[in-house]
């Protein structure tokens, strides 16, 4: 167990303070399987950015919107039964863990440790709008229409956001395009795909808007789903050190029962972010120098925590005893 | 009970009118009270046995009683569209109960079999007050009218057509002093496998995974005790696999579809001087299952109900007559995406009162209702027959009118919403109805034009904040329309020739604009054409019979793509020789390409020949 934590910690600690890249493997699910928000409360959070996510569910019935985590393999069956699924059949460079995006209006995506650079991530398509899109279904059309000939596509946007502000630029990605004259090159994304977003520069949300052409009374027809991996952020290995190898800083009493204090903070105040050995953030608040943290509302446990001051980001980690 | 008896006549009356030519065809018209009861002041279309046969229900609705018919291609889902209301805002009885799913309050036209009735009258305009919900435009009343035959008889009958299309059907009827039975078996079974064409520089598609197999058994039975007192009893047992097809703009589907139902249906009619009592028993049984091996979808659903109306009418003075019903209509549910078994008790009592003189008849009827722990509004409705002279008559009407949710709207998880109004509204007509007879020429004619506005109309949106669809009260509908049919009849020494013809101008507008679904302030309501028409020609001997008819469906908005507008023409030819009846059908003549919902094809021409054989 000892090793294992240990083991937990040195990859969450790269993955803070050396990996730039949101992989979502640090979810730890198994293969075939998803998380659509029902083992967590509003957000699918790691040590860089937050996936809103809502969660319905009443005794016979689940509904989620926003984002889900998934590693379902599964990129044959049509229909919303098969709704967690990539087009490719896994993530990113055959990796294991992917998102999920299903949200009929504006999905978000936020930087956690304010503004930051997102220099890019990798989209597919997801297999349930990919197979509407090329066989339709009983909502949506079959993209070209029944002649082949309609100018269909499928289109997300992409927005960045600086403090509640939207960045005057947009990024599109042709998710599925039939607009060619010559119906040959008409084509549907089927494998995982670089987008650019470093235009954007610092933004501390991104919001992810998909039209289609095959719209209703009822709206949109397509599926509105889309996956997202390897979200690239600005690398800020120069500005992460380990409290440990930190000349001022320490906490202490660790391990704790209920309470840590971190000493020797440059700034007033700070934004602390604790997360459990799942990588999931489970409090997030402002710590003044000096003042006592309350953790004994935590479970027992290891956790790493994040901690920025003057203008640096630091982890650390401490056992709740 | 003289006001009411003098109906039955003047309905006896019409039916005799359109009866001259089929007399000459046919040895057995059965006309038994076959007007729809308390249905004063509308116009009335009734379709006997012998015409029902001639064509697929929902076609012959549109052909006779310019009711637009959604169609979803040959075997498929079919729904109604009366005066621009949607499917749920035609009610539809068998024998006098309600048919509508209390699930999707709708009925699927296509799985109504001729087999199951022998008169249908199509009553136009609102009847909540009396049949309550659902008759907001009118009221398909369907019923198998079992007569004391004088004779056994067996006839068979036979028919093969395009796309697989096999029919095999039997009918006994046996009589014995006073008891009369009528068994009926039918199968029916089709491939539907047709060409089809997108586009004319396009090669022709063949549509897949459209077969259907329907089972049909019914039997009825007529005991008249007394001459003032009989029973009625009809059961029915309906059993339909159907595959549901892709669009054309989807490549394959593997859906299907199960259908089944146990429908039973006593009727205890008595009288007594000026008191006539009608008690009406039902219970019915029926499963849906909608399966989708491609997306494992898996979605069945059922529900029993159990119906009573007693009907107590009284004459107490000539040309007076009130009537007091009551109704108990209790049905249980359950679905995959209801939470448990839901159930809906509704109860209801109607007073109608009808004064007739020699020149006119005024009724009036109010409904109250009670549906689980909530009171309906009081449906009050009023109507004027007016014989201006013995050729003109004058029918006005106004009327409160009503649909209750759905069970789907109520209980559907998620989405469903419990705190649902009934919608309702007011509508009135102004009819005129002329009718001539001038040696071995006759004529019928009417014209109505109808006003009708409904709120609180049910459609399913998202609202803010909410990630599923839910019903809301949202919508108010005003629906106005003026209706044109005739009929010109000349009997000749050996045969008749009949033309008919109806057109419909139909403007039903949504009067608040909605963000989902899209529809702007005066636009029109999908799949509702604003003009449609049918002309239809029947020259008929003793032995041949020729009909055809042409049928005009305007352009219409739908929920992706317009609609065109078609126009297709039907063909038949019927011969008769002893005990033995043969026909042949030709459906689209000309061939048109056409749709009526939009990626849904409908064949091009195809044909029906049949055999119907009467063994004793």
């Amino acid at each position: 167990m000892k090793t294992s934590v240990c083991f937990f910690f040195i990859c969450l600690t790269q993955m803070i303070t050396a990996q730039q890249i949101v992989d979502f493997e640090e979810f730890g699910i198994n293969q075939d399987s998803f998380l659509n928000g029902s083992t967590v409360e509003g957000s699918f959070v790691t040590a860089e950015i937050t996936l809103p996510n809502s969660f319905t569910q009443t005794p016979e019935f689940s509904f989620w919107s926003g984002w889900s985590i998934s590693s379902i393999t599964d990129n044959e069956t049509p229909g919303f039964t098969n709704e967690y699924s990539a087009i490719t059949g896994n993530g990113n460079n055959e990796s294991t863990t992917y998102a999920v995006s299903f949200e009929s209006g504006q999905n978000k995506l936020y930087v956690n440790e304010g503004p930051q650079i997102i220099e890019g991530m990798h989209i597919t398509n997801s297999t349930f709008a990919f197979l509407s899109m090329r066989d339709g279904d009983a909502f949506a059309k079959k993209f070209g229409g029944a002649t082949g000939d309609d100018t269909d596509f499928f289109l997300l946007t992409i927005d960045g956001y600086l403090a509640g502000e939207t960045i005057d630029t947009s990024i599109e990605f042709y998710l599925a395009d039939y607009r060619f004259d010559d119906n040959s090159q008409d084509f549907l994304i089927d494998e995982w795909t670089f987008i650019d977003l470093s235009a954007f520069g610092e933004v501390d949300s991104l919001g992810f808007q998909l039209t289609s052409s095959d719209n209703g009374e009822f709206g949109m027809n397509t599926p509105s789903y889309f996956c997202i991996d390897d979200v690239q952020l600005e690398d800020l290995t120069s500005n992460t050190i380990d409290i440990n190898d930190s000349p001022t800083l320490s906490i202490f009493p660790n391990p704790t029962t209920d309470h840590i204090q971190i000493s020797g903070l440059f700034d007033s105040s700070n934004q602390i972010n604790i997360f459990n050995t799942q990588g999931q953030l489970v409090r997030s608040s402002v710590l003044s120098n000096g003042i006592t943290y309350d953790v004994s509302a935590l479970e027992t446990g290891t956790y790493l925590m994040t901690i920025s001051d003057n203008n640096q980001l630091f982890t650390g980690r401490f056992v709740k005893m | 009970m003289k006001a009411l008896f003098s109906l039955v006549v003047f309905v006896l009356a019409v039916n005799l009118f359109a009866q001259v030519d089929t007399s000459l065809v046919y040895d057995e018209v059965l006309i038994v009270g076959s007007s729809l009861d308390f249905a004063e002041g509308k116009q009335e279309e009734q379709i006997e046995s012998k015409e029902l046969i001639k064509q697929e229900f929902p076609v012959l609705l549109n052909q006779r009683s310019g009711i637009h018919i959604r169609s979803y291609g040959l075997g498929s889902l079919a729904t109604s569209s009366l005066r621009g209301g949607s499917s749920g805002h035609t009610l539809v009885l068998w024998n006098n109960v309600p048919l509508q799913s209390p699930l999707l309050g709708l009925l699927d036209l296509s799985l109504l079999h001729q087999s199951t009735f022998n008169q249908a009258s199509i009553v136009k305009g609102g009847l909540s007050s009396v049949w309550g919900s659902g008759a907001v435009a009118g009221v398909i009343s369907l019923s198998e009218n079992v007569g004391l035959y004088p004779k056994e008889k067996l006839t068979l009958k036979a028919s093969i057509g395009s796309f697989g299309f096999r029919q095999l059907a039997t009918t006994w009827h046996h009589s014995i002093d006073k008891w009369s039975h009528k068994t009926s078996l039918d199968r029916e079974t089709a491939v539907n496998g047709f060409e089809y064409s997108i586009r004319e520089d396009l090669p022709k598609r063949l549509q897949t995974n459209a077969a259907y197999q329907k089972w049909n058994i019914t039997h009825s039975s007529l005991f008249q005790f007394t001459q003032n007192t009989s029973l009625q009893f009809h059961y029915w047992f309906q059993h339909v696999n159907r595959e549901i097809p892709p669009t054309t703009t989807q490549n394959v589907s593997e859906a299907f579809q199960e259908d089944r139902a146990n429908r039973l249906a006593a009727t205890i009619k008595t009288s007594k001087e000026n008191r006539e009592t009608e008690i009406v028993l039902a219970y019915s049984a029926e499963e849906l299952n909608f399966m989708d091996p491609l997306t494992f979808i898996d979605s069945p659903s059922n529900f029993s109900r159990y119906f009573l109306r007693v009907v107590q009418s009284y004459t107490p003075v000539s040309g007076l007559s009130v009537s007091l019903n009551g109704n108990v209509d209790v049905t249980t549910a359950s679905a995959n995406a209801f939470q448990e078994d839901v159930s809906e008790n509704r109860f209801s009592g109607v007073v109608h009162v009808n004064y007739q003189k020699p020149k006119y008849t005024i009724t009036a009827s109010t409904r109250q209702e009670r549906v689980d722990d909530q009171w309906i509004p009081i449906m009050p409705s009023i109507a004027v027959d007016w014989s201006l002279t013995p050729q003109l008559n004058l029918t006005a009407s106004a009327n409160r009118n009503y649909r209750l949710p759905t069970l789907n709207d109520r209980f559907w998880i998620p989405g469903g919403n419990g705190n649902l109004l009934a919608e309702s509204g007011w509508s009135q007509e102004l009819g005129i109805r002329y009718t001539h007879k001038a040696g071995r020429q006759q004529f019928q004619g009417t014209a109505t034009t109808y006003n009708r506005s409904i709120s609180n109309w049910i459609l399913w949106t998202i609202e803010d904040g909410s990630s599923f669809f839910s019903p809301f009260n949202i919508a108010q509908v005003w629906s106005r329309g003026l209706e044109l049919s005739g009929e010109i009849t000349h009997s000749f020494t050996k045969g008749v020739i009949r033309f008919s013809g109806n057109y419909d101008y139909t403007k039903s507008t949504n009067q608040v604009p909605l963000d989902l679904p899209k529809i702007e302030k005066g636009e029109q309501l999908l799949y509702t054409p604003v003009h449609q028409g049918n002309l239809s020609v029947q020259y008929a001997t003793d032995k041949l019979t020729l009909d055809y008819g042409t049928t005009f469906n305007g352009s219409a908005q739908g929920i992706n793509e317009d609609v065109k507008a078609s126009i297709v023409s039907n063909a038949r030819a019927t011969y008769r020789l002893s005990t033995t009846e043969m026909f042949i059908q030709v459906n689209n003549l000309f061939n048109q390409s056409y749709f009526i919902i939009e990626r849904r094809p409908i064949p091009g021409r195809h044909f029906r020949i049949g055999i119907q054989q009467k063994l004793f």
